[in-house]
């Protein structure tokens, strides 16, 4: 008998047919599972999240489900270090994405993949001064010349 | 608290079973992100001083979201600290380690840096800096600030530190430089006083009992 099935349905109607425990890694899909009834229909709207957002935060949780069964089902064990390479390429990723990845993941309560991806926009963070993480995010400065001068002057041992 | 977190995000801002009439994310910025989240992104992301510092000078809604989640930084920012940046770097990951592994005793918080078990430590005098590099460890590290919370207010009035010290048995005993220049020495015991959670403080207790000094002022709980 197969791994029981949950269908995730996107905003944008996209469908992704996942195991159970791949479904499980969010807590908001694993309490709807356990809630339903037998016979009951197995099809978990996500109308919060577009179709290509849903799918990376399946491909995340089918690759961390299948990293935590050590060498089950003929896979071979993944170490850290493959885990840790996987988890960077996966937020190799356009910065809109990225965004929307964070939001899903906090929605769906998914704490590693909240962390990981946290993690990558405070990478975008390290090392750029004030001026450069403006443009990196598009942010326009809203400070006036004289706020932005006390903030410099209470900041000021930090860049010396 | 995850779930007290989906209450307050946006877009999107609602749970599973009340989602079918909002509109779908897309195309956020990284300002409509919600506070829990930027605050995650500060500090998990393991950010240091100098990018922090940057971060305040981004945006309105970065600087508060950042001074809100982490209340020590107003203490980091303001240290007096302003050379040896390496060393003080250092003595940052020194401290975080100590109290991420829970292997802070009271030799170790009081050197600070350069203890004897670790030849690879770079030596500094003790100074004035020697206090302002742990305060900025730990205010860097806001889970190991928690308990002492209610010290920060008047650490922060000290501009001239010249010792932190601090057990995980929640004593901390801090010394400064009063005015005239005479030290002074305050030994607080303190109750923890936060629940921790992430992306900011949930009180539910504090207290602060206890205080002594040796000479010269004497440094009193708030």
């Amino acid at each position: 008998m197969g791994a029981i099935k949950v269908t995730l349905i996107a905003s944008d109607h996209q469908s992704f047919e996942v195991d159970v425990d791949v479904a499980s890694e969010s807590p908001i899909f694993r309490e709807r599972v356990e809630n339903a009834d037998p016979g009951d229909d197995m099809h978990i709207p996500v109308p919060s999240v577009t179709g290509d957002v849903l799918a990376k935060v399946v491909e995340y949780c089918q690759y961390h489900v299948a990293a935590k069964k050590k060498g089950a089902d003929d896979e071979a064990s993944k170490s850290d270090d493959d885990v840790k390479a996987w988890d960077a390429q996966f937020v190799n990723v356009d910065q809109n994405l990225l965004f929307d990845i964070i939001l899903a993941a906090n929605y769906l309560d998914i704490k590693s993949l909240l962390d990981l991806t946290c993690q990558a926009v405070a990478q975008l963070i390290k090392g750029k001064t004030p001026a450069e993480i403006c443009k990196t995010f598009n942010i326009k400065n809203e400070f006036t010349p004289e706020e932005e001068e006390e903030i410099r002057r209470e900041n000021q041992w930090t860049f010396d | 608290m995850w779930h007290a977190l989906l209450s307050c995000f946006s877009p999107g801002d609602c749970r599973a079973e009340d989602v079918d009439e909002r509109t779908p994310w897309g195309g956020v910025s990284i300002c409509e992100l919600p506070a829990d989240c930027l605050a995650l992104i500060f500090h998990c992301g393991a950010l240091n001083p100098s990018s922090l510092a940057a971060v305040r000078l981004v945006c309105k809604a970065w600087r508060v979201t950042l001074d809100a989640s982490l209340p020590a930084l107003t203490l980091l920012l303001h240290s007096p600290c302003s050379r040896e940046k390496e060393q003080r770097r250092f003595a940052v990951r020194k401290l975080q380690h100590g109290i991420a592994t829970g292997s802070l005793d009271s030799s170790t918080s009081r050197c600070g840096m350069g203890s004897a078990d670790d030849t690879a430590l770079p030596t500094c005098s003790l100074g004035q800096h020697h206090s302002s590099w742990q305060a900025a460890a730990l205010a860097s590290q806001p889970h190991a600030l928690q308990p002492y919370a209610p010290m920060l207010p008047y650490l922060r009035s000290f501009s001239h530190l010249t010792s932190l010290t601090v057990k995980p048995a929640l004593n901390v005993t801090a010394s400064c430089l009063d005015p005239s220049g005479d030290e002074a020495v305050a030994q607080l015991l303190l109750q923890p006083v936060v629940k921790v959670g992430r992306g900011g403080l949930l009180r539910e207790q504090q207290s602060s009992e206890g205080s002594q000094g040796s000479r010269g002022a004497c440094l009193t709980g708030n």
